[in-house]
């Protein structure tokens, strides 16, 4: 019986520790390769200190397992980008992605995310200018 | 063999034939069968682009087809996307969906088992976006947040 005990006992520390659920690291950057700020803003869950609220990308958000987060990036000459995400989307893509966990045992994942460059508005007052002859 | 009547030998084969049958509509997956590899999304306004990428910034899926409000995109392999819905004259969005299992996939439960599930994950029929309507509400009249 003690070895049933024991042997329980000793299942149970490894299903704490390998089932659970650890930090996401989420990189993020745009493309194409501009210079992009990201404000990011906490939804739900325990303020994380390795995530910064306003950072130059590429930068990294640390989602852990209860948060939620919004990321607004804007990037001179192109459209602006909100997004939202939270642990299970990070985990499952992580997954998904088959990639290795980083040196601190947390699972990483990229968000490379597709700008859209504004169309050149031409300046109205000037092509008005041109068109009215002078008096 | 040469002396069984042709009766008997379809009592002999019948079972097999149903059998064979039975197996090859099991192992196609639920999902698979009934709601198909692809889904339908609506946009708003319609005759709106979407595109679908992963997180490493590849293209997954254009849409097949683009009818008024609807268009059809190859469904999800249980990760979330990033979705970017464009028109001329509205701001772009972004969405990043959540990893959501197609309800009909559940059928396998009944009638496909743990290999119809397998089928289904494999040909992504066991996935879907969510969400599925996507709606472009500013104009670029109001100069998209800058």
């Amino acid at each position: 019986m003690w070895f049933l005990r024991k042997a329980s006992f000793l299942l149970s520390i490894l299903c704490l520790t390998a089932c659970t659920p650890s930090a996401v690291v989420v990189e993020m950057a745009v493309t194409p390769a501009t210079a992009t700020v990201a404000k990011i803003k906490q939804l739900a869950g325990k303020t994380n200190a390795q995530t910064p609220t306003n950072c130059q990308l590429p930068c990294s958000v640390t989602v852990d397992t209860d948060s939620n987060y919004e990321v607004t990036l804007d990037a001179p000459g192109y459209y602006p980008v909100i997004v939202q995400f939270d642990w299970i989307m990070a985990y499952n893509t992580s997954r998904s992605l088959d990639l290795s966990k980083s040196t601190n045992g947390m699972f990483r994942t990229p968000l490379i995310i597709p700008l859209l460059q504004r169309k050149v508005v031409k300046d109205k007052v000037v092509e008005d200018n041109l068109q009215t002859p002078a008096q | 063999m040469e002396n069984i009547k042709p009766k008997s030998r379809i009592r002999i084969y019948l079972p097999l034939i149903i059998v064979i049958s039975l197996l090859a509509y099991l192992t196609a997956g639920c999902a698979t069968i009934f709601s198909g590899t692809e889904q339908d999304l609506k946009v708003q306004p319609a005759g709106a682009q979407l595109e679908v990428y992963s997180w490493d910034g590849k293209l997954f899926a254009s849409p097949k087809t683009g009818s008024d409000s609807t268009v059809t995109v190859h469904r999800p392999k249980g990760q979330s996307y990033l979705i970017r819905v464009q028109k001329e004259g509205f701001c772009p969005r972004y969405w990043l969906t959540s990893p959501k299992t197609n309800p009909v996939t559940y059928g396998n439960f009944i009638i496909g088992g743990l290999l119809g599930i397998i089928i289904d994950g494999a040909t992504g029929a066991g996935n879907a976006y969510a969400p599925s309507e996507f709606q472009l509400n500013i104009p670029e009249t109001q100069q998209c947040g800058s």
